[in-house]
């Protein structure tokens, strides 16, 4: 049994492909022949390591679109966990779900359409038991050196977020309809992530791959010029 | 991994839930009935009391919930509530409990009981979310009793085991429990939640002694300027928490009958036969207990001995379970920074004396801000503490451990941060 890190996963499940390839989250560490791999996506993303785990898609966003009108994804993932390990039977997931949320103070009709969307979410995958798994390969301990100046924690480059390609966290991208837009600079203002900039005649340019998709834009644009659609491709 | 966590609430007074441990401890309160609750937030702390708050705001629970400016104000309120004879929960995190520290001292002195639950968070700077334990063990020498969780299960019964122990007449010092947070607080784990009547039972109503009251005033705390009179109290301090190791037995024995789980300040895995120990205390123990279990099939004779209960210090369970061993390896998840672990040369000192004392005493540092400790780290330790037994050599200094792929990742972000 492990507590904390996980260090030998029979089962990851990734709710964003954008994070497989996150040099600080390495969700795919520790995965051994025979290990499963569930992303949350409709297209088959290029997994660069070459080890023979089984891949899952499914695209558990569109189904929590569809019941909830929300990309909330706690009930899908566990759901689709509970059916992947064969750990948890059906009922036990609705009787959870349902007394999670209620504790959460939401309304029965929500809650009902979070049952719904977890048992389509159960039913979406099978059952895979996995025993006999291989240990994972182990790291070499090495010894910290004393790193002088370099060992105090400074940070010399400033600005360096943008480094960070958040844009991929995107569910809805935002759309700007040029015909509507007045170039107010409202969306500019507003922007939380500062992925607005203006254009030489004062429009407003989006970069997407910083935008994380929150849509502060969209619903303060007086115009309603943004228009909000699910991103269909991931890069 | 651990017993007690296996043992089903079948047939016994308890319902079977999926806890978190910032649930587990909140429900501990609830079922202690406890008359007030003041708090303030700090992550990974805030759950517990934004649990709380809901219960009292429902009228589920009959206790008067505040929120506080501070910290300080946060212990300062605590520890006078339970002056006036309040049974008081309260609990905080790592720069909070930093903020609120005077008070600790205090509330100690005033031999006011009550229970403070800390989510370990390791102090800044640099800042982090993350659990180690300088936040906790810098409450070390304050006074309160401090009772290490492993588990959620753990999480919530030490703190039903402190309110009875902190109120004990022979005792009355205020305590402690520490659960490490993410690894505990935001993890749901199975847990035998006790019925009402049982814990009723187990627990019976707080008796202050000397309480504040509007009729009858009492100083609490007085100044003593002369100085035979502060070692005095002090001396008594230390004096109750020592009989705190007898109580906690005691209560331990009847926690066992009422809910067939049984705490012992210390406790062993693996160590029958063991020449080599690893000591450890929370949750990342049982990652100690499953590199145990792994060592042991690659022909290791290693076991795990972890302290549950570190102030009072058990010392003689310590001395019962590591005298004779060969190596003894100290796990700090801490850092006295220029010295090395805290709990290491409480061990040490601990041995000293004995004739049968192991050869080799390795103190070990890993896991500082939340930094996971892999079987490679595990049995890298064990083979130095080895190798230095059979030499006859002592160690030089603490090991520091680290893995080559973290320092992969220290490195890359380095240079992020330097611009090159």
């Amino acid at each position: 049994m492990e507590r904390g890190h996980i260090f030998n996963p029979n089962y990851v499940l990734v709710t964003s492909p954008s994070l497989l390839f996150d040099p600080t989250v390495k969700p795919l560490d520790g995965m051994v022949e025979g290990s499963v791999l569930f992303v949350n996506s409709s297209k088959d993303v290029p997994i660069v390591d070459s080890k023979k785990i089984r891949v899952i898609y499914r695209d558990v966003t569109d189904l929590a679109l569809k019941h909830v009108g929300k990309d909330i994804l706690s009930a899908t993932m566990g759901a689709v966990a509970c059916k992947l390990s064969g750990l948890i039977g059906l009922q036990s997931l609705v009787d959870s779900v349902s007394e999670e949320l209620e504790e959460l103070g939401l309304e029965p009709e929500l809650i009902e359409k979070n049952i719904q969307l977890a048992k389509e979410c159960y039913s979406s995958v099978e059952s895979i038991s996995l025993c006999g798994l291989e240990y994972r390969p182990l790291h070499n301990v090495v010894e910290v050196r004393y790193m002088g100046e370099r060992g105090i924690p400074d940070l010399l480059s400033m600005g360096n977020t943008a480094l960070r390609k958040t844009g991929s966290w995107r569910v809805l991208k935002p759309l700007i309809d040029r015909n509507l837009c007045t170039a107010c600079g409202i969306c500019y203002i507003y922007c939380p992530e500062s992925c607005i900039s203006l254009d030489e005649q004062g429009y407003p340019l989006i970069n997407y791959d910083s935008c994380k998709g929150c849509l502060v834009c969209a619903v303060e644009c007086p115009m309603k010029a943004i228009k909000a659609e699910r991103e269909s491709v991931w890069s | 991994m651990s017993d007690e966590g296996d043992k089903s609430g079948e047939g016994e007074r308890m319902v079977l839930k999926m806890l978190t441990g910032s649930q587990a401890v909140a429900w501990a309160a609830r079922l202690a009935r406890v008359d007030y609750i003041p708090a303030y937030p700090i992550t990974p702390q805030t759950e517990i009391i934004e649990i709380l708050s809901e219960w009292v705001r429902k009228g589920e629970m009959d206790a008067t919930f505040m929120q506080v400016e501070s910290e300080h104000s946060l212990l300062t309120a605590a520890g006078t509530a339970a002056a006036t004879g309040a049974r008081v929960f309260t609990a905080t995190s790592s720069q909070g409990l930093l903020y609120g520290f005077e008070m600790l001292y205090s509330i100690a002195g005033w031999r006011a009981p009550l229970v403070l639950v800390n989510v370990a968070r390791a102090l800044a700077a640099p800042i982090t979310l993350e659990p180690d334990h300088n936040d906790v063990l810098a409450a070390r020498d304050s006074g309160f009793l401090h009772f290490y969780a492993e588990n959620v299960q753990e999480a919530l019964d030490l703190v039903l085991l402190a309110y009875r122990v902190a109120e004990d007449h022979r005792v009355l010092l205020p305590a402690i429990v520490n659960i490490d947070g993410f690894h505990l607080s935001f993890t749901r784990e199975r847990v035998d939640l006790p019925e009402q009547d049982a814990v009723d039972e187990f627990l019976p109503e707080y008796k202050p002694v000397n309480p504040i009251r509007a009729s009858k005033p009492v100083a609490k705390g007085i100044p003593v300027l002369i100085p035979p009179l502060y070692s005095f109290f002090k001396y008594q301090m230390h004096m109750a928490s020592r009989n705190a190791l007898s109580v906690f037995r005691e209560a331990a024995k009847e926690f066992e009958k009422t809910f067939s789980r049984d705490y012992a300040p210390v406790e062993e895995y693996m160590m029958d036969d063991a020449d080599t120990v690893v000591v450890m205390s929370n949750s990342f123990a049982s990652a100690g207990k499953y590199a145990v279990s792994v060592l042991r099939g690659e022909g290791y004779k290693v076991g795990l001995f972890k302290i549950r209960l570190f102030r009072p210090f058990p010392t003689d369970d310590v001395i019962k379970s590591l005298r004779g061993k060969r190596c003894v390896l100290v796990i700090d998840q801490n850092i006295s920074v220029g010295k090395g672990g805290i709990i290491c040369p409480e061990i040490a000192e601990a041995l000293y004396h004995l004739e049968d004392r192991p050869k080799v005493i390795l103190p070990v540092i890993v896991g500082l801000g939340g930094k996971s400790i892999s079987l490679e780290e595990f049995r890298h330790a064990v083979s130095v503490a080895e190798r230095l037994a059979s030499l006859g050599a002592r160690p030089d200094g603490p090991l520091l451990l680290f893995r080559e792929d973290e320092a992969i990742l220290v490195e890359s972000l380095l240079k992020i941060a330097s611009g090159g």
